[in-house]
């Protein structure tokens, strides 16, 4: 008896010896996992700055200021204090400090100085959190491609969202000594675990040069009484875009997300992700896979009655009373639909459809933005020679904005198709770097000798032809005007047009370009009038902030 | 005298532990739940003292009258087992019936009731020792009848306890080797009947196995005792300085407070422990082994199983040895009943450690 007890003794403290000893550290650390209730320290999102240092998003941290009831032992003070301090009514504060509650909010979005003045005053049981809020400090400008983030600062479209894993950074902790349910044990240890502000992120944009195309086309939206205007600046070598705007638009710090259906509609970059049918810039495209085919050459003269019948349909030319006998170089200043259906046609549509895909405009342009469309085509198999005659002058296919642009920059710069990109690097707290965009760039899209040929004729577009309203005095200006009727239900909607223009400067070696597109105007229509002059305006206050 | 010293030095020493102890691993659950961090110590300070009289009563009262009144004790034992179903008078508490609620006290009527055994089965078995199998009939149904209204209430713990007291007892009386042979593998053979009977054992069971696989559920309580055992280490986290005591370790201040004993003394204090309690049980048993008479023995015997069995049991359920099952630590956890009714016991090893002194 004695030995079987005497083992049953030296059994358990065996037992015990290996609980506690041999296991014990490893028991120690699980515990460790639930002894601590971890709080997370929002890391600071990262500032976007433009390509100056221009800060266009922030985040400020703002401070809730709780109660907790038990723990205030001058109630009448503490309300007074709070009250006086947040601006709050006496009696309402009182309520929540002699509630039973454990814990009562009293004030959201407080900043630093009124907390640091409640924290020196008298008052007690008043506990803060923080939180990030983001802020713009420019809420109208730039607004669809900074986008904005959710209530967690969790980008969600544009910029804060296509970066957000750059900008986010990584969270904090504050470990807290807790009971079972949380609550803070008395006297208990506080560890704080710092987090990682997000990177810095810098655009290709522009401030000054974004502020004045948000100006020049909110006026051009205002003049023509048209439902949307949106334009871009970018640099016709690089692709770097200098100024992308978009008008309706909304303040990014008060963001309207009661109607979802209309924040869709004018948070979306509808340059990049809306296709339209580009009408006359598409021009440019057309003459530049005739002359780098050789299937025309500068000599190419062409006949305009007005018309032309092509497999039996007879297709207008704008001026109906027709344009006569042209070279190619009046044909291209004068727009004439004529012209471009011959040159479409002389091409053939192997060639037209091998030389549309070397401009990129049958694939998306790789943009580091989220929601970029592709361009629609009708399937080479499928296109007849009168499809082929309409796409000639730009109907029958279509694309998005920006695919247009790049596709006449690489017409103009020498052949260089550019990928369009609006982040220029990312720079970590620590001042490493995290994100570097370099020019990605396809050349030899279009011959240097067409583009040569293209410069000039574009930029007697604007000093003799549809485009003369873009000119601006001392900068050679090369351009196209466009207007296209646009299309509802698969039929054309009348009296509904998209007037573009297209501008790049200088003529004779573009740096910039830049594409406007005025959606349904009302009265004028024509490109020429209601979009060529604000492209010129851009680019006089361009070369005024350059000088 | 000195077996005497030893039963008193330990009784004393581990219920003033027990009641720093429970101070330690209940003042915080305490002051949250009843708004007095010294709700239990307060019950156990009375519980220690009204013990100090029940201790004293052990060591004064007359084992023959013990003996003549042996009956009665057995039958007023399972009367009060069996009052714990009355309604008003039982109260139920975490799913099982075991205490008598008397308005001023609250006691588990299995804490006085094994002893009412161990009084009876002394007397009885010295009066017809166990040697055949006929006069193991009433012992063994006198334990029976206990083990059934024990397990009814349900508490699977106080019946192992009883059943092992009765089996102490008839091997201490002179049960025949080839009846105990019969007896442990009858109760082997209703282990897996018992289990099967309440499901809720069976989950025990397999979270004893390995309570990683519910550490929410059925393996909270395991887990929770590991965690304080762990952490204490070998030498301990320092009194008063649980973390496992913050809501963590269900019961802490009852039966699990070894597993604070270990977190905040660690191996070192564990072992301490488990060393008076030794002292205590070895205490014991010398004394039945002096009796002077066989009935002495059989009650010294029965006493000491009782407490030995409680705390290894006890111990093996906190450090994982054994299925998880409720039963308090002798002495130290918090229950005042329990104490007085331990207490009285200690009173009575005294009392037997005379007697053997006595002169004839």
């Amino acid at each position: 008896m004695i030995l079987l007890i005497t083992f049953l003794f030296i059994a358990v403290i065996a037992r015990l010896i290996y609980i506690e000893v041999v296991t014990g550290e490893d028991l120690q650390a699980r515990a460790l996992e639930q002894w601590y209730r971890d709080v997370p320290l929002r890391a600071e999102r990262g500032e976007i700055t433009d390509r100056n240092g221009v800060v266009l998003a922030d985040s400020a941290t703002v401070y809730t200021i709780y109660v907790r009831p038990v723990a205030v032992t001058n109630k009448e003070v503490t309300a007074a204090i709070l009250s006086e301090t947040l601006e709050l009514k006496y009696d309402a504060v009182l309520a929540k400090i002699n509630s039973r509650s454990s814990e009562v909010t009293v004030k959201h979005g407080a900043d630093k100085d009124t907390v640091l003045s409640i924290a020196e005053s008298g008052a007690t049981g008043v506990y803060v959190s923080e939180n990030i809020e983001r802020v713009y400090a420019y809420g109208n400008l730039l607004t669809q491609v900074l986008g904005f983030t959710n209530s967690d600062v969790v980008g969600q479209t544009g910029v804060e969202a296509y970066y957000n894993a750059y900008l986010e950074g990584k969270d904090g902790y504050v470990l807290t000594e807790a009971d079972l349910v949380g609550r803070e044990i008395e006297d208990g240890r506080t560890y704080y675990v710092p987090g990682t502000k997000g990177g810095t992120a810098k655009l290709t944009i522009d401030y000054t040069i974004q502020s004045f195309v948000e100006n020049i086309i909110a006026k051009a939206k205002a003049t023509h009484n048209a439902k949307g205007v949106s334009c871009v600046v970018m640099n016709a070598k690089t692709g770097e875009i200098l100024a992308m705007a978009e008008n309706p638009s909304f303040d990014l710090n008060d963001v309207p997300r009661d109607n979802v259906a209309e924040l869709l509609e004018t948070s979306r970059c509808k340059l990049i992700s809306d296709v339209f049918e580009p009408g006359s810039t598409f021009k440019i495209l057309t003459a530049a896979i005739g002359l780098d085919t050789g299937a025309i050459t500068t000599d190419y003269r062409c006949y305009c009655g007005g018309s032309l019948t092509v497999d039996g349909q007879k297709i207008k030319c704008w001026r109906t009373i027709g344009h006569g006998s042209q070279t190619f170089a009046e044909g291209v200043q004068n727009s004439c639909n004529c012209m471009f259906m011959n040159i479409a046609m002389n091409v053939g549509v192997s060639g037209f459809y091998a030389g549309l895909e070397k401009l990129g405009v049958t694939s998306k342009t790789g943009i580091d933005m989220s929601g970029e469309a592709s361009g629609l085509t009708i399937a080479e198999s499928a296109v007849k020679t009168v499809d082929l005659a309409r796409i000639g002058f730009g109907q029958a296919i279509a694309m998005t904005p920006i695919e247009l642009l790049r596709a006449a920059a690489a017409v103009v710069n020498g052949g260089n198709l550019v990928t369009p990109y609006v982040m220029d690097s990312i720079t970590a707290a620590d001042g490493s770097l995290l994100y570097k965009a370099e020019p990605e760039i396809v050349t030899g899209v279009v011959k240097e000798s067409t583009s040569r040929i293209m410069r000039e004729v574009l930029e007697s577009v604007v000093l003799v032809g549809s485009g003369k309203n873009a000119q601006v005095t001392g900068i050679r200006i090369g351009g196209k005007t466009g207007t296209a009727q646009k299309y509802e239900n698969g039929t054309i909607a009348r009296g509904k047009y998209v007037s573009t223009f297209i501008g790049f400067a200088p003529a004779d070696d573009p740096e910039y370009i830049s594409l406007i597109v005025v959606d349904e105007p009302v009265g004028a229509y024509y490109g020429g009038i209601v979009a060529a002059p604000y492209v010129g305006e851009i680019f006089k206050n361009l070369y005024q902030y350059n000088a | 005298m000195r077996l005497k010293r030893n039963v008193l030095v330990s009784t004393i020493l581990l219920s003033l532990f027990g009641i720093v102890m429970i101070y330690s691993a209940s003042s915080y659950s305490a002051e949250l739940e009843y708004g007095d961090a010294f709700f239990y110590v307060k019950k156990q300070i009375l519980g220690f003292v009204v013990g100090l009289f029940t201790m004293f009563a052990g060591y004064k009262i007359k084992p023959a009258f013990l003996k003549k009144s042996s009956l009665i004790i057995y039958i007023g034992s399972v009367a009060l087992l069996a009052a714990v179903f009355i309604p008003g008078l039982g109260q139920t508490s975490y799913g099982a019936t075991r205490w008598i609620n008397l308005g001023f006290i609250t006691f588990q009527s299995s804490e006085i009731a094994k002893f009412g055994l161990v009084i009876f089965l002394a007397a009885y078995l010295d009066k017809y020792p166990p040697v055949t199998l006929k006069r193991l009939i009433i012992p063994v149904l006198a334990g029976l009848v206990m083990c059934v209204l024990v397990i009814l209430e349900p508490n699977m713990s106080i019946t192992l306890c009883i059943a092992a007291v009765l089996f102490v007892m008839l091997f201490v009386g002179g049960m025949r080797g080839k009846h105990i042979a019969l007896f442990s593998g009858a109760a082997l053979a209703a282990i897996p009947a018992l289990i099967i009977a309440e499901p809720y054992r069976l989950k025990r069971l397999a979270a004893f196995l390995d309570p990683w696989a519910s550490p929410k559920g059925e393996g909270y309580q395991l887990i929770q005792s590991y965690y304080a055992l762990g952490s204490g280490g070998i030498f301990g986290v320092g009194l008063f300085a649980s973390r496992q005591k913050y809501l963590y370790l269900p019961f802490a201040e009852s039966d699990f407070i070894f597993s604070v004993v270990g977190e905040e003394l660690g191996l070192i204090g564990s072992v301490a422990v488990i060393a008076v309690f030794a002292l205590l049980v070895y205490s014991g048993i010398r004394i039945a082994i002096d009796a002077r008479d066989n009935y002495s023995r059989m009650l010294a015997a029965g006493v000491t199983a009782v407490i030995a069995i409680q705390t290894l049991l006890n111990i093996a359920v906190v450090s994982g040895a054994v299925p998880p099952t409720g039963v308090p630590l002798p002495y130290v956890s918090a229950g005042g009943s329990s104490l007085m009714v331990f207490m009285f016991a200690s009173g009575l090893l005294m009392n037997l450690a005379d007697v053997n002194k006595t002169p004839v």
